[in-house]
């Protein structure tokens, strides 16, 4: 499935976090904070940093996951949250009434409420952004180039060629949703 | 409910006009964007390529502007060491330029010294009541100190116009040693390291992934990527140990003995390059005598690191020669043995011949080297100043090697209340926080009460801008355009941090504060501009280039200037270096002179008495030493510092994660919360530099976290002149 947009360009959109070249930084964290406004006190990306006790040994991006299946679109009672054609869950703010159902359901609890809007809110893949042509600020920014967006309806799109091999694996896929955001582990 | 419009929706309804088509996708040039993007209609958006200054590393961004406000940073593309790339902090320049907390009208104290109590004042009177002042003392009683910065020059010609020697930067709490081990060994500080194409990297504590440089960390991870080897010597685990091929965790102040080793191992081995080091370097035989006891075994008994490991990095880094670069790091301000340690690195480095060839050590290759430097505005000649330095930097019998440009920042204290060598009565800090920056505070706070004029020019309240009579905010660097400032590497290279928007309230740059203050102090001869434009296009005069050409892309290198090492395709090209002998001084004539060590030797760090820990500290990626602590953004992300306490030590004391604990030196305390955690030594405790800090303008930060300058003590490093600040030990106490 993908979608054909002005250019006459389909795409089918993936992020893949190489945890090899990320070091943490918070540059992503703060670069999307700012880029998209993200009221004082909540995150639409963070990082989860490494422990020696349990847990991860290398830093993790969390944000929204972009699932096939998503949790979050299939509990939404008036369809304000859904999946667009190229792979992006998004909120459409004019059909939300802020049940916040969708922020339950989210298993990577990636989902916070925008107490000033009445609105849940959460990583859209920058999608102003791309719909101009530019990376996700996210990926703009990144310190180490760890992270890459993703094109899986383009064959010559290098970072869809690290899922394709499997190389890049989805966190958690026990959950059965499917997630778009792909991470590399291991040297 | 009510459904308040988020900004999504009101992109949807813009999404057909202007709002999202305008999205960057080129440099618009703008000499004086501030008038001109108020021109613009409204949601339009313009860029303006400048320079950051979230830390001193100054990375290239382009700033997007919209109904003229700064809605977001980001890395310039066009630069190859960043990719567009940049860190937290430079994400964050928004969350300084709009913080409500910082000062924006100079203020005058009305309380007592510490207290922050303070009145509103217009700039001129701020400018008289200094100046008033300044003029009931003699020339030598002003001191003024910074971080150095690309604004130094008007602090910097008010200083020698006024006609003191004193003049302090903070380097010798930070890379003084390293700077002069450098000047000493091999004749200047200005060489850096090819990090992307080194193939073996060994860092001695330099954290690269988390006391961030962007050029640096990026180039080293696409070393890695590209299968290079990075060996990295902490105590601590950091995100450069994660990042690593190999960490290793030698005892706290035990470097020296390990690079001592490899020098052994690297020599006794012949695993270096000989034709090297009988063309370019001095005193190899004097080196290898010295060395000789320095056994892996040996070192293995003081590092805690097994004698096959730092055999075995020492043939790897032998092996992988030229590409093999021992670090010779940035902040060295630690213990009484660092200068050597950096001497013995940089004799790493000799041996293995990586000077000027990729991938190794290279000199910076500066505009003066193509004969052409930056112009400058005219002023009259200085007055000559025949007082002694209070510092004794650059003096006989003192600190010969410390250079005058820093100076010892560290004396104050010493200055003001003994009176020797005579008493210092004002001091001017700018957008410097002695306070934060240097040990023995309580001795500094009494100094600064004894003081008769205390200034900081700053963007916040800060610590030591509590105790200050004034105040004067000076506009961040989002809102001013500063002097060119050069930026070479292995070519010359220039850029330009311009205006984006007008300053807030009613602070300003430094061009102004300075120019202001001189007029004010009957100096204003030494100011004859009209304004920082002025002063750019004379800079530009030599290189007939426009401020308008230089804007358009933020940097400029000479167009017949290439990436150059001397040595790439002829191993023997001749490479004059600015020492005594002309060569890399392994054996230093000049240190012997004044009675340390010409080639490195051991000396071991103090043992911390029983019952004590050996204390470090470090820097964390969303924090730029004691500057950005208070910043929205930034403190969301790390609001305070921890106490990292290993689980051995945390048992036995009682002490569980999260619980508060006091961390005492003698009667001296800092309150804290622990986090016992294997990621630290048993005997050695850790925390991040910046908190504890105390202001009242600092509304978020202040009261939060461990502060050691409080409980530090001032040592000096009788070589360099740098502060000594891990040789401190500290009792832990479960509060």
């Amino acid at each position: 499935m993908s979608t054909a947009t002005k250019t006459g360009v389909r795409h089918q959109y993936a992020l893949v976090v190489d945890t090899n070249k990320c070091i943490g930084c918070e540059a992503c964290s703060v670069a999307c904070r700012v880029e998209n406004e993200v009221p004082a006190g909540h995150w639409r990306s963070r990082i989860v940093p490494p422990t020696s006790s349990g847990g991860s040994k290398v830093p993790m991006k969390w944000s929204c996951m972009h699932c096939a299946d998503a949790p979050c679109v299939q509990v939404c009672p008036t369809k304000a949250t859904y999946r667009r054609s190229d792979g992006i869950v998004v909120i459409d703010a004019a059909r939300c009434v802020g049940c916040k159902y969708c922020i339950v359901a989210c298993p990577y609890g990636a989902r916070y409420f925008d107490e000033k809007a009445g609105l849940p809110d959460k990583c859209d893949l920058c999608v102003d952004r791309l719909d101009a042509g530019l990376a996700p600020a996210c990926v703009q920014t990144c310190v180490g180039r760890a992270l890459a967006l993703a094109d899986l309806a383009d064959p010559s799109d290098e970072a869809a060629a690290r899922i394709r091999s499997g190389e890049a694996k989805p966190l958690h896929p026990e959950l059965g949703t499917k997630p778009s955001v792909y991470y590399v582990v291991g040297k | 409910m009510a459904i308040t419009p988020t900004r999504r929706s009101v992109l949807q309804i813009a999404a057909a006009g202007t709002a999202v088509a305008a999205l960057p996708v080129g440099v618009r040039e703008l000499a004086h964007p501030p008038a001109a993007s108020a021109a613009e209609a409204p949601g339009t958006e313009s860029v303006v390529t400048s320079v950051c200054e979230m830390c001193t590393v100054r990375c290239p961004i382009l700033v997007r502007v919209r109904d003229g406000k700064v809605i977001r940073i980001e890395g310039n593309p066009k630069e190859k060491s960043t990719q567009g790339a940049i860190c937290a902090r430079g994400n964050a320049g928004i969350s300084l330029l709009y913080d409500k907390d910082r000062v924006r009208t100079p203020l005058i104290r009305v309380g007592e010294r510490g207290e922050g109590k303070f009145r509103k004042a217009s700039w001129d009177e701020a400018y008289k009541y200094i100046a008033d002042r300044l003029k009931a003392i003699r020339p030598e009683e002003l001191a003024v100190g910074r971080r150095p910065s690309a604004s130094d020059a008007f602090l910097l010609t008010f200083a020698k116009a006024f006609g003191t020697p004193n003049i302090f930067s903070h380097e010798s709490s930070c890379p003084l040693g390293r700077n002069v081990a450098m000047e000493v060994t091999l004749g200047t500080s200005g060489a850096a390291i090819d990090y992307s194409k080194v193939d073996y990297l060994v860092s001695f504590g330099r954290n690269h992934m988390e006391t961030l440089a962007v050029p640096q960390a990026q180039g080293i991870i696409a070393g890695l990527a590209r299968g290079a080897r990075l060996v990295y010597l902490d105590p601590r685990r950091t995100p450069t140990s994660t990042a690593a091929t190999t960490w290793l965790q030698p005892l706290p102040g035990t470097d020296l003995a390990f690079v001592l080793a490899m020098l052994q191992v690297v020599i006794a081995e012949k695993l270096y390059d000989q034709d090297f080091v009988k063309q370019y370097t001095l005193g190899f035989d004097q080196l290898a005598g010295a060395v000789g006891e320095y056994t892996p075994e040996w070192a293995a008994t003081k590092t805690g690191i097994p004698a096959t490991t730092i055999r075995d990095v020492a043939r790897d880094f032998g092996a992988a020669r030229p590409r093999a670069v021992a670090d010779f790091g940035w902040f060295s301000s630690t213990y009484l043995n660092d200068f050597q340690l950096r001497r013995a690195i940089l004799a790493l480095n000799a041996l293995v011949g990586n000077l000027e060839v990729p991938g190794g050590i290279f000199f910076i290759k500066g505009l003066k080297g193509y004969g052409t430097e930056l112009g400058d505005w005219k002023k009259p000649a200085f007055p000559a100043v025949t007082a002694e330095r209070v510092d004794g930097a650059g003096v006989p019998g003192k600190y010969p090697l410390t250079p005058v440009k820093d100076g010892l920042c560290q004396v104050l204290p010493e200055s003001v209340l003994t009176g020797k060598p005579y008493a210092l009565k004002a001091y001017i800090a700018h957008r410097f926080d002695p306070l934060a920056a240097i040990p023995d505070q309580p001795r500094m706070i009494e100094a600064f009460k004894k003081l008769d004029l205390l200034v900081s020019v700053d963007v916040y309240m800060s610590d030591t801008g509590a105790y200050a009579d004034v105040i004067l905010p000076e506009c961040t660097y989002l809102e001013r355009t500063d002097p060119v400032m050069e930026a070479s590497g292995l070519a010359p290279k220039i850029r330009l941090r311009q205006q984006v928007v007008p300053p807030q309230g009613d602070a300003k740059p430094s061009w102004q504060i300075y120019q202001g203050l001189a007029k004010a102090a009957g100096l204003g001869a030494y100011f004859a501009y009209n304004d920082i434009d002025e002063i750019v296009a004379a800079q530009l005069v030599p290189f007939k280039l426009s401020t308008a050409e230089l804007a358009k892309a933020g940097q400029w290198t000479p167009p017949d200037a290439k990436p150059t090492y001397l040595r790439k395709t002829d191993p023997r090209a001749p490479v004059k270096l600015n020492t005594p002998s002309g060569k890399i001084e392994l054996f230093s004539a000049e240190l012997a002179k004044l009675g340390f060590d010409p080639v490195p030797r051991y000396t071991a760090p103090p043992v911390p008495p029983k019952g004590t820990f050996q204390m470090i500290q470090g820097k964390c990626a969303v924090h730029t030493n004691s500057a950005t602590q208070n910043i929205p953004v930034l403190h969301e992300l790390r609001p305070s510092n921890e106490l990292w306490i290993h689980p051995v030590p945390a048992g036995r004391l009682g002490v569980k994660d999260g619980d508060g604990v006091v961390v005492r030196v003698g009667k001296l305390e800092q309150h804290g919360v622990a986090k016992v955690t294997a990621d630290i030594l048993e005997g050695t405790v850790f925390t991040y530099h910046g908190w504890g800090r105390t202001s009242p303008g600092l509304t978020r930060v202040r009261g939060a976290g461990i502060g050691l300058n409080a409980l530090m003590p001032v040592i000096t490093d009788p070589i360099s002149g740098s502060l000594v600040m891990r040789e401190t030990f500290v009792e832990v106490v479960k509060s």
